[in-house]
Parts: C-alpha cells; structure tokens; sequence
C-alpha cells in the first residue's frame, strides 16, 4: 500500500512538472522492422531535402528510429512516434489495439482482420514479393521442379518451416504444392490416416528460421526477406524459388505482400497527417527505384542486417509506390484464394474479390491516382 | 584454507566443462546458433559500446532498464504480499478468505497474463501516461518502464513472497507468544517484536525465491509490445537478426546481476536468520 501510495504521488508530482508540455498533436506508426518497409525507412531518413519530393512534406528527426516531427516545408503537422510492433501479422492486431494508428504490415493479415470487423482501411501498397522457397545446403534441388521431384522420390515426408498461418509466403506455398499434385498437411499423415508428401510445420516466429534450418528442424523454409537472405550469407540454407515464379504460372508475380494501413478514426481526425505520411511512403518507394545503392545502404542502417545481406534482399522485393494494376490484380487474386481457403467468416463473408477490394481499401490519399494507374511496379 | 581451495576447484569443474562444450560447438563449420566463446567476450567486456549489427542500445543501457522494471515491480509485489501474507499467517479468517484465489491464481505464469495486459493495460510506458505520448521521449528511462510489464513482473515476484510470508507467521511458537502477552506486551509489540522477527527468515527466502522469477520472468516480458531495450529485448532482437553473441552475453549478464542481487539477499537472510542457528 505504501509503495503504491508512493509511486502514485511521484508520478502526480512529475505530470505537474510536465503539464507546460507542448499541445503538438501526435500520430503513431507502427512497422515490423525488416526491409519491406524500406519506403518508409527512406522517407524518415531523407531529412529537409527529402520535400521536393513530396510537395513539402519531410520528417524532421528528435530521436533515431523513434520520434519525428511530420512537417510540411517548416511547418509542424504532428508529432510522429514511431515503434516496431512485431511479424506482419501482429501490425494489424496493433492497429485495432489502438497502439498504433498507421501502420505497414502484411495484406493477408490486414485483410483477416477487416474481415474479424477491425476498423481499418489500407490506404497505399508498400511491396510485392520477397518471398522465397529455401532449402538446407545438402537438400537435393536447385529449382522448383527438382524440388518436386526430390518430394516425390523421399520416403519421408520434406519438412517446410513458415512463420505464421497467415504469412504470405506460406499461403502461396500451399496453392503452388496444390497446383503441382503434392500432397501437404501440419502432421506426417493426413485426416485420413495416408501419409502426406510435404510437412508444414509452423515455426511461429521468423526469428526461428536460421536456427531451425541449422539444427534439421526443417528441410527448408518459405519466408520472406531478409531472413532469407541472412540464413545465404549464413550458409546454412540455398534459395530454390522466388514464391512469385510458383505454379499456377503467373498467378503470383507481383504478388502483393506488404502494405500501408490506417485506422478508420486516423483517417477521419488526422486525415492531413495520414495524407502526409502516404506522401512521403510513395515517395520513398520512388527513392528506391532510383538510388538502389543508397536505399540498400539505408536498408541496412534500419534492419541492422549487413551490407551484403541486404544487396541480396533488396532486389529481390518489388517496391510498389502506387496502386497500379499488377497490385489491383494480386490483390484479387488474394481474395480468391482466401475464399477458396474459408477464411472470410464475418465482414467480408459472401463478397466478390471486386466488392472486398473496395471495402479493405481507401486509396484516395496516394498522391497522383490517374499516374498511379499507370505506373509499373518497377522491380 | 586449502579446503576453501578444494571447494573452489570443484565448483569450477562443471562451468569449465561447459565452456569447453561450447568452444567444441562454436568451432564446428557452418555454426552459427553457438558463436565463439571471444566475440561474446567482447560483447560482455564493451557493456557501454552500442551494438552494430542488432537494433537495441547497449548492454549496460538495456540492463539498467531491467534492473529498473525489475526494481519497480518487485518492490510493488513485496510491498503487496509482505503484509497480506502476514495477516494471513496470523489470521484465520483472511486465511480463508484469501487462500483459495491465490491458490488457484498462483499457478498461472505470470507471461500468460501477457495478451490480458496488452488488452487491458495497453502499451504506453509510464512516461507517456505523465507527460503525453508527445513528449514522453525526452524521458528516456521512464520511457523504458510500461505499467503492464512491471504489473507481470510484480506478479511473478507476490505469491511467492506472499506464501513465505503468511507460512512465516503462522509457524510462529504459541509459547512465544503467550510468553509476550504474560510480560505485559500489547498485540502492535507481539506483533513487531516476535511475529515479525520469527517470520522473517522465511520472508527473505520468499523474496529470494520472487527475486529470482522476476529475472526469469523479465526475459519474456521485454517481448512486450513497444520495448526498445532490457536484457530480455536484447534476447529477442539479437534472435531476429542471428546475431548470437548478443544473446549469449544479454545471458551472461542477467545470470551476473541475478547472482550479485541473490547474494545481498542470502547474506540478510542469514543476519535476519542467526538466532535459528542458535536455537538448532
């Protein structure tokens, strides 16, 4: 009782000391920390001279990574502060904790959780790609097809690793071993007792990828960049397919993968400041199109991966600045196959793809909609 | 003197044997989970350097940020469970009252109380909820310290605590007491003069024993949403981007700092517990 009596009276003696504290309206922006969200990392490290790309919006810095001031030319819009907030996944379970109130995270989740009746909206793309098969040194394959073939001559089961059950590149592993007649399931053997092809076992966080692959846990992975590119410099695993070239034919190029979401409220009361930050994200995306070696090096200062793992990751993500029609395409691929999948149970229940991708997103922010459309994605 | 030497020498085997393990497993081609024994030396011997290749600040920083949740956690569950428990112990009724809901909530970790208290309690750090979110990063240590992470570590630290405390009282000898009451004392002297010092013994061992689960527990808890820092951050972090050395030396410290605060404890449990050693 003391103590608390305590900690309640320093708390209410420091918040007197604070109460001359500036009346700066603030914005939260929540990221997942790895190089698919280079956009925004390019945008946060451009400084002033980062405005004449984007109508005057920049970011000054207060503290590294952290706190921003969001200003258009030598105006304060808000004060940005900004946090990692776990997988992909977890980005949007932030948003609808209200933790955050823009966030970049993956479409999958971001789509489920519309679906759960989160208030959520995404409001520009981030990337397309990065995902990747990967296989332990000694794995007898190179490509797709000799991955197969290795599959179908094993006796055992092949062992594949992904991070969460709605990670993109596991989604798209399990359409491709479909579409390609491999038998797949979470246990050596099926509902019906006969014995599946490939194992696909939920490793729960990509952080458990490199040591699972190291250890034999798993034969290989599909996960997204820079693990992947880790574990190659590592030498502990070999890229056997970019997720995008996997059968159906073209069915996943451009595959959506990553994208900028908002909180139905953000969007309604700091609307300027959303719009602000949509600006400086499609312009980052444009920075990287233009200075890969730069966006590498940045890349790198953000992820603390290295220099040489991140020359590997970075071309391989197709950075998307715009809407444009490859992403409109992936994006209703995506909902077809979540459907197919039984995902939809609530808000998104009984709609076409064309009728959810108007529903999940709100692209009227993104600056210059009419060149949007027509922009390649570039990679 | 040479029997302190033997017992010195004997303790080190075990530890030596496992470093030598290590080196074995650090120098196999291809490793990388076990990094080698010198780049976390390294890591250990540079606490103030701020680490290159993991996004956390440095050791020294990220351990006196635990040390600081740990410190205001504890203090909050010891502070709670000491006088609950010894009205326990001493009381029949709170005894009853009181023992069937912590025994049942005593077994729950106190990480899975993590998602409740993302929901709940929320992310912000205690800077934030005095000084806004706005500002709270001119604060660089309070904004280290969330409420709800200090709340699971204060959790794992109270029943412990609690159940030594109310087992202390209540083992309290009769004879003592009535002894007490027969020189004329009052129940507040009973109470300070035999209840609490008999107890305390077994007060200490409980702290010891909460200590020691708020350091387990803090490992999990820096998992928290929106941590940046702590021993357990730099665990997590250093995992995320296979930068191994960082993990093992964030291991090595949480194992000093457990081992320097355990030993404080044990030295006063042995002041506060003489008088047993007599009595044996």
């Amino acid at each position: 009782m003391i103590t608390t009596a305590i900690v309640t009276t320093i708390a209410a003696g420091l918040a007197a000391s604070g109460s001359g504290a500036s009346r700066t309206p603030t914005i939260k922006l929540g990221h997942v920390g790895h190089d698919h969200h280079l956009a925004l990392f390019v945008a946060l490290s451009q400084g002033a001279g980062f405005k004449t790309q984007t109508d005057g919006v920049w970011f000054r810095q207060l503290k590294k990574r952290q706190v921003y001031d969001l200003m258009n030319d030598q105006v304060v819009m808000a004060r940005l502060l900004v946090s990692k907030v776990g997988g992909g996944s977890g980005m949007p379970a932030a948003l609808a904790r209200n933790e955050i109130e823009v966030g970049l995270g993956g479409v999958a989740a971001t789509v489920a959780a519309i679906d759960k009746g989160a208030a959520l909206k995404i409001i520009a793309p981030c990337n397309c790609d990065g995902d990747m098969l990967m296989v332990r040194p000694e794995f007898p394959a190179r490509t797709w097809d000799e991955f197969l073939e290795a599959v179908r001559k094993r006796r055992e089961p092949v062992r594949i690793g992904y991070k969460a059950p709605r990670a993109v590149a596991y989604l798209i592993l399990m359409r491709a071993l479909a579409a390609s007649g491999i038998s797949y399931g979470p246990k050596a053997v099926n509902a019906g007792g006969k014995p599946v092809q490939v194992v696909l076992m939920n490793l729960q966080k990509g952080s458990n990828m490199v040591p699972s692959l190291q250890g034999k846990v798993v034969n290989g992975i599909v996960m997204n960049q820079p693990t992947v590119a880790i574990a190659e410099v590592k030498g502990v695993g070999r890229v056997i397919a970019d997720l995008r070239d996997l059968p159906p034919k073209g069915k996943w190029r451009d595959h959506p993968c990553c994208c900028v979401v908002a909180t139905e409220k953000a969007l309604k009361e700091k609307r300027a400041a959303v719009e602000a930050i949509v600006k400086a994200v499609v312009a980052g995306g444009e920075f990287i199109h233009r200075h890969r070696d730069k966006a590498i090096q940045i890349a790198s200062s953000w992820t603390k991966a290295s220099r040489q793992v991140e020359a590997r990751s970075v071309p391989t993500v197709t950075y998307v600045p715009v809407p444009n029609q490859d992403w409109q395409k992936g994006m209703l691929t995506w909902f077809e196959m979540m459907n197919d999948l039984n995902q939809f149970t609530n808000v998104l229940k009984g709609m076409t793809p064309q009728q959810m991708y108007r529903r999940v997103s709100d692209y009227s922010l993104v600056p210059n909609p009419r060149k949007a459309m027509g922009v390649s994605s570039g990679k | 003197m040479k029997t302190r030497l033997r017992i010195a020498l004997v303790g080190m085997v075990l530890p030596v044997a496992l470093l030598v393990a290590w080196h074995v497993a650090a120098s196999r081609p291809g490793e990388v989970v076990f990094p080698r024994l010198a780049s976390v030396w390294h890591v250990v011997a540079h606490p103030t350097e701020k680490p290159e290749t993991i996004d956390a600040p440095s050791l020294a920083f990220s351990a006196k940020t635990s040390l600081l949740r740990i410190a205001i956690g504890y203090v909050l569950a010891a502070g709670l469970a000491i006088p609950l428990g010894l009205l326990m112990g001493r009381l029949r009724i709170a005894h009853e009252v009181m023992a069937p809901l912590t025994t049942m909530l005593r077994v729950v970790c106190p990480i899975a109380w993590l998602p409740a208290a993302i929901v709940v309690i929320g992310a912000a750090s205690l800077a934030e909820h005095i000084w806004g979110p706005g500002q709270a990063w001119q604060h660089e240590t309070l904004e280290e310290v969330q409420p709800a992470m200090v709340l699971i570590i204060a959790w794992g630290a109270f029943f412990p605590i609690l159940l030594a405390s109310s087992s202390g009282a209540r083992s309290v000898r009769n004879a003592l007491l009535e002894t007490a009451w027969l020189t004329g004392m009052g129940r507040t002297g009973r109470f300070f003069c035999v209840t609490l010092p008999y107890a305390l013994p077994s007060i200490v061992n409980g702290m010891r024993i909460g200590l020691g689960i708020s350091w387990m527990v803090i490992v999990a808890a820096e998992l928290y949403p929106g941590t940046r820092s702590g021993l357990g951050y730099t665990i997590w972090v250093s995992h995320d981007t296979v930068q191994y050395e960082y993990t093992f030396a964030a291991i090595a410290y949480i194992m000093l700092i457990g081992l320097i605060l355990d030993g404080g404890l044990w030295s006063l449990e042995r002041r506060v517990s003489h008088w047993q050693a007599v009595q044996r």
